[in-house]
């Protein structure tokens, strides 16, 4: 991997925090993206609209500078930060393919391994590599239309699409089939559009002519091509759904709900900030859900900035990106629209409809949908090269199975719709993309491993997907892309003669997703109570239409003017299906037979649920869903789920009943093997933590998402634990010797002094806390945590079932070299004060002789010295008298005199334990299993006893000596002397038979006192 | 003999020497008339100044074959209207739990210690039977009439 490389000044952990001026930066950016957007683009009513002369862009938005134009130093957006954000969680597998030579050069390179760049918080580090420039804008420098690496120019002249919809244009079409060929012999991807425009540009006098020309273009041909008259009208309103009333609830809905807020970055795009603006939105409303905060937070803070803006561009002011932003949107349009005109092959069963569903997408600003069909193109197009991961080829194929695989379109369409809205390299111009793009990762993944369950459960319970289990399951953020599902699930389940009982589904699905669109602070009862009668009314229709009766009428199903408009809609959107629904038909797609993925994937991970409920489709069997019985499983509303009453939960679950849904995350069985690799004969094995990979950055409720690289060195790796898969459904199995590695992951939380210091400090992780101090906090996973280590998402095993909150071994996951973990957290605790810290364990095995000659000795006079300071530190408003001191020489277990004294070296006490005790009860739940790395906890104090943090003191060394000489293994405590002598402290006789409870009054002092002290009471 | 035995012994002894007044604590007598290290019956006076002053309140010790590795299990008998005892008499307190608060340092007189603050410092965030919790929460008054009662049921000899 050379890119990875091009950061020479990488430590051993990075990390990408948002600093608060890179935030403030970005918020200005947004503020900039937000200020002037107009919903025009989304409810402008005429064609004219479309085709306004674009006077305001002078530059095409795929010049890299475009957003310095809009504000200082924008290098960061929102939009691009939360594409970050959610890019940590999904880390986007592609390689941009704009530069074949490189690109053809790394692809084997980087088949399995992620994609460094998806990560970077600016695309300025994203395409760093030694050989090639450092941004798009420099890469595009790099390689001036001239100088790109493969192209003819005699060709190239050819390629470009006319600009307007001549014969000319055909016979092109046909040469870009013959490149492509000539292409596909080169085992090279497709050529560069940035080239393409360029040239274009080049030709037309710049884009401004280019784009009149489109227009030109386009204009006469709506007279005859029935798409382009209805066109416009394919927006939101025409569908119903979407209408203009209802665009300031859908924006405020959407800013409420968590699984959206966060990542629905468009939505933000979509709502209209007047009307936001002077709407008391700021108004603070009382909330119940504390999850909506963050991305409340993130509003609120645009406002204020957002209702200063002067409100902006009119022609002849600068370019900025809000109006770059609508004008792109124009643009994309138009391009689709000029394609639609442009194809002589309307007819076709597989195009067509997918055109009307990318005009769909258009229509409503539907990044998500626009940036999975390209993705599902592109991966056609190049197999295998995007660097895709199984479980995202699974989601591939679903969609091959949604929309009609690839395989049916001609080369040219694929070659177009992989390039449509942009060529994927441009991306990194376009944050809503970005965003997009991120959110379409984890879409993949989630149907490649859920899609399975989804439609069996519908299959057995016999009405179509709640528009809650889309975005739940699905992470489906595109209302275009819900139908898709929908439709096909829908007619998958109920195969029914009749096309009418579809009809009247497919609107109790547009009611339901503009109920889901609309939920403002919705209670989960509400929201359960609403879902139930969505299914009994998909009962009622399926009864209706099973039994032969007459079908049930609209106006029963949904109040008569709602019904109205969907009812259109959803007429519009049956016609968008009906091709498509018949040629797979036709192809008897089979999606077992194509995916042969597992019934039961894990989904823990993936559907964060509430620790009381973290019943997934895994933990469900598949039974029929009763009448009585409500999908809640993806409510997003998680937080109401916190406020459970407390006592009806028992303290400790037995994990071997509660937590079965999760044995396959169990830990492999540790069995022990000596160097020749037999069973070893060491019985005493011990795992301790080595090393803390400390974060940067805390999780707090106003940072839930963190990311950050470490590396990881060849020899861990090669010491690492090595698995054995366990057959026949049995545990695997883990081989360790004297000296393994092993890694987990661990959260934990700050107490309320650390918490307050970082307050006032602002530090790093690792400069709060110690790892003496990381290795003794407890495992704590708040709320619902997402950690994806290298790609992998690792379920989070958590109290609730497991009795405790479980560290996760991620062994398996770590690979040498730069390693990435990102986090994310939603449902923040009711104390959203909390500050959390998820850090990589590196576990190291040990054995009891190695713990034993690893031990240093503190030598007996700094021993003693120590032990004299401590006296003065203890509390400052407590008057010491330590002209003497009482301790301790009993070891805690025994309650006798130890015999090799040994303390941990963090302990502020002065008694010590037996070493040999101490190892001995180190012992693990399992009686087979080495100790647990949780165990090497002073049994005093609490504090970190690992064997690497034990020393011998010196001092109590020479005590026990003395003591020996003496006689007196007796004795129980000493009086050490100011003067640094010391005596046995005799103890007074027991009084007998009554001593064990009796009117006598003693004194009250601890017995780990270790000295006598006189409070100065104030009193 | 074992850790647990062998810590015991101490116990007792350092119990014997010197423990808080009004308390009470020893192992149980087996009907053979064997002492039971691991059974220990004690007694917890309610703290002067509060509600619970005047009451003493009998509590079974159980130490585990693994204590001190593992704490002891207190349990009061009869049951105890507390939020934060189990409606089985189980005490649920902090460093009564291994996961917890536990060090195999702390003695008999400190988890007794302990328990007594407990009795009127009750912790309503780990609440460990309703009947307790909800009055607590809910009608404070009404629970403090019930903790005078029993209260006036375990009087202090």
């Amino acid at each position: 991997m050379s890119s990875p490389k091009a950061h020479g000044n990488q430590t051993t952990t990075k990390t990408r925090p948002m600093s608060a001026k890179e935030l403030e930066r970005s918020n200005a950016t947004t503020k900039a993206f937000l200020g002037g957007k107009e919903k025009s683009w989304m409810t402008r009513k005429s064609p004219e609209k479309i085709v306004k002369p674009s006077t305001t862009v002078s530059t095409i938005s795929i010049s890299p500078d475009h957003d310095q134009g809009a504000s200082p130093a924008p290098r960061l957006t929102t939009e691009q930060y939360m594409a970050i954000r959610n890019n940590d969680l999904t880390s986007i597998p592609f390689q941009p393919d704009s530069y074949r030579g490189r690109f053809s050069a790394q692809r084997r390179r980087c088949g399995g391994t992620k994609n460094y760049s998806g990560r970077s918080s600016t695309y300025a580090a994203s395409s760093a590599s030694p050989s090639t420039p450092s941004s798009p804008a420099l890469a595009h420098a790099a390689f001036p239309r001239g100088e790109s690496p493969r192209k003819l120019p005699s060709n190239t002249g050819n390629v470009l699409p006319s600009p307007s919809p001549s014969v000319e244009t055909r016979r092109h079409s046909a040469q870009v089939v013959d490149l492509e060929d000539e292409e596909s012999n080169a085992q090279t991807p497709g050529a560069p559009f940035t080239t393409r425009l360029e040239e274009l540009v080049a030709k037309y006098g710049g884009f401004e002519q280019l784009e009149r020309r489109l227009e030109d273009a386009e204009r006469p041909s709506h007279e005859t091509s029935p798409i382009a008259t209805t066109q416009p009208e394919g927006t939101a309103t025409n569908l119903g759904l979407l209408g203009d009333s209802s665009h300031q609830e859908r924006s405020q809905s959407l800013e409420d709900r968590p699984s959206h807020a966060n990542t629905d970055v468009e939505a933000l795009y979509a709502a209209t900030p007047h009307k936001r603006v002077q709407g008391n939105i700021n108004e603070p409303r009382k909330r119940m859900q504390s999850g909506y905060h963050s991305s409340r937070m993130a509003l609120d803070q645009l406002q204020p900035t957002l209702a200063g803006r002067p409100s902006d561009s009119g022609p002849g002011s600068p370019p900025n990106a809000q109006a770059d932003m609508r004008n792109y949107c124009e643009r994309v349009v138009l391009r689709l629209q000029y394609y639609m005109n442009r194809q002589d092959h309307r007819g076709s069963n597989v195009e067509r409809p997918r055109l009307e569903l990318l005009r769909d997408a258009c229509g409503r600003s539907d990044y998500f949908y626009l940036c999975l069909h390209q993705i599902f193109c592109l991966d056609h197009r190049f197999r295998g090269l995007l660097g895709l991961t199984n479980v995202h080829s699974n989601g591939i194929n679903v969609l091959s199975f949604l929309l009609v695989s690839n395989e049916q379109l001609t080369t040219e369409a694929i070659e177009w719709f992989s390039t449509f809205p942009l060529p994927f390299e441009l991306y990194a111009q376009r944050p809503a993309f970005q965003a997009a793009q991120g959110r379409v990762i984890r879409c993949l993944e989630l149907l490649g491993t859920n899609w399975e369950i989804l439609r069996s459960q519908c299959t057995l319970r016999r009405y179509p997907p709640l528009v809650d289990e889309l975005v739940g399951h699905f992470n489906i953020a595109s209302l275009t892309f819900q139908r898709v599902v929908f439709t096909a699930l829908l007619r998958d389940i109920w195969t029914l003669p009749q096309d009418q009982c579809y009809h009247v589904a497919e609107i109790v699905f547009a009611r339901n997703y503009k109920e889901v669109m609309s939920r403002v602070n919705t209670l989960i009862q509400d929201i359960q109570a609403y879902n139930q009668s969505v299914i009994e009314e998909y009962q009622r229709i399926l009864f209706s239409h099973t039994s032969h009766v007459q079908p049930v009428a609209d106006t029963t199903m949904a109040p008569p003017k709602t019904g109205q408009s969907s009812s259109s809609a959803s007429e519009t959107f049956q016609s968008h299906h009906h091709g498509r629904r018949r040629h797979h038909h036709h192809h008897h797609l089979h999606p077992q037979r194509v995916l042969g993925i597992q019934p039961h994937q894990p989904l823990q991970a993936q559907t964060p649920s509430p620790p009381n409920r973290t019943h997934s489709f895994a933990a469900q069997p598949a039974v029929p869903h009763g009448a009585s019985r409500s999908p809640r499983l993806s409510v997003p509303h998680l937080d109401q789920f916190i406020s459970f009453d407390p006592t009806l939960i028992p303290s400790q679950p037995n994990p071997d009943s509660s937590a079965f849904h999760q044995a396959h995350v169990r830990s492999p069985v540790l069995s022990s093997i000596d160097f020749a690799g037999k069973p070893s004969n060491i019985t005493r094995y011990f795992r301790f933590v080595r090393h803390v990979i400390m974060p940067i950055e805390f999780i707090t409720s106003n940072n839930r998402h963190v990311g950050w690289d470490f590396k990881i060195k060849k020899g861990l790796i090669d010491s690492l634990a090595q698995d054995n898969p366990g057959l026949y459904g049995l545990s695997a199995t883990r081989n360790f010797a004297t000296e393994s590695r092993m890694c987990r992951v661990r959260c934990i939380k700050l107490d309320k002094l650390k918490a307050d210091e970082f307050k006032v400090k602002r530090l790093r992780v690792d400069q709060l806390i110690t790892q003496s101090e990381w290795v003794v906090a407890d495992n704590v996973w708040p709320g619902s945590t997402a950690v994806v280590l290298n790609g992998t998402a690792l379920e989070i095993r958590k109290k609730s079932h497991h009795g405790k909150d479980l560290p996760i071994d991620a062994t398996r996951f770590i690979k040498e070299g730069d390693n990435h973990i990102s986090t994310a957290v939603i449902g923040f605790d009711k104390d959203s004060d909390a500050h959390y810290a998820i850090g990589i364990e590196i576990i190291q095995v040990t054995d009891e002789d190695q713990v034993r000659e690893s031990l240093p000795t503190l030598a007996w006079q700094e021993a003693r010295q120590r032990i004299i300071d401590r006296s003065i530190q203890v509390d400052p408003d407590v008057q010491v008298v330590h002209s003497q001191m009482i301790i301790d020489l009993i070891d805690p277990f025994t309650a006798r005199l130890f015999d090799v004294p040994v303390r941990g070296s963090t302990c502020s006490h002065n008694q010590c334990f037996d070493r040999d005790v101490f190892l001995q009860t180190r012992t693990s739940k399992n009686p087979n299993e080495p100790c647990g790395p949780d165990e090497f906890r002073c049994p005093i104090c609490g504090a970190d006893a690992r064997p690497r943090s034990l020393v011998i003191d010196g001092f109590f060394v020479t005590v026990r000596e003395e003591l020996e000489r003496k006689g007196r293994l007796d004795a129980k405590r000493i009086i050490l002397h100011e003067s640094g002598d010391w005596e046995i402290k005799e103890e007074e006789e027991a009084t007998g038979e009554q001593g064990d409870g009796t009117g006598k009054r003693a004194s009250v002092a601890k017995p780990s006192a270790p000295m006598e002290v006189i409070e100065i009471d104030d009193d | 003999m074992s850790l647990c035995q062998n810590r015991l012994q101490e116990e007792r002894k350092q119990w014997r020497r010197d423990h808080p007044f009004g308390f009470f604590a020893k192992p149980v007598r087996s009907a053979s008339g064997v002492l039971d290290l691991k059974k220990w019956e004690c007694g917890v006076p309610g703290k002067d100044k509060t509600l619970w002053e005047g009451g003493l309140f009998k509590l079974d010790v159980l130490f585990p074959d693994e204590y001190p590795t593992k704490p002891p299990k207190c349990k009061f008998v009869p049951p105890l209207f507390h939020p934060n005892v189990y409606p089985s008499g189980t005490v649920c307190l902090s460093i009564l739990n291994e996961e917890e608060g536990w060090k195999p340092a702390i003695t008999i007189k400190q988890i007794l210690l302990g328990i007594q603050d407990l009795l009127n410092d009750p912790n309503p965030d780990s609440p460990a039977q309703a009947d307790a919790y909800n009055l607590f929460k809910r009608d404070r008054q009404a629970y403090e009439k019930k903790v005078k009662n029993i209260v006036k049921d375990n009087p202090a000899p």
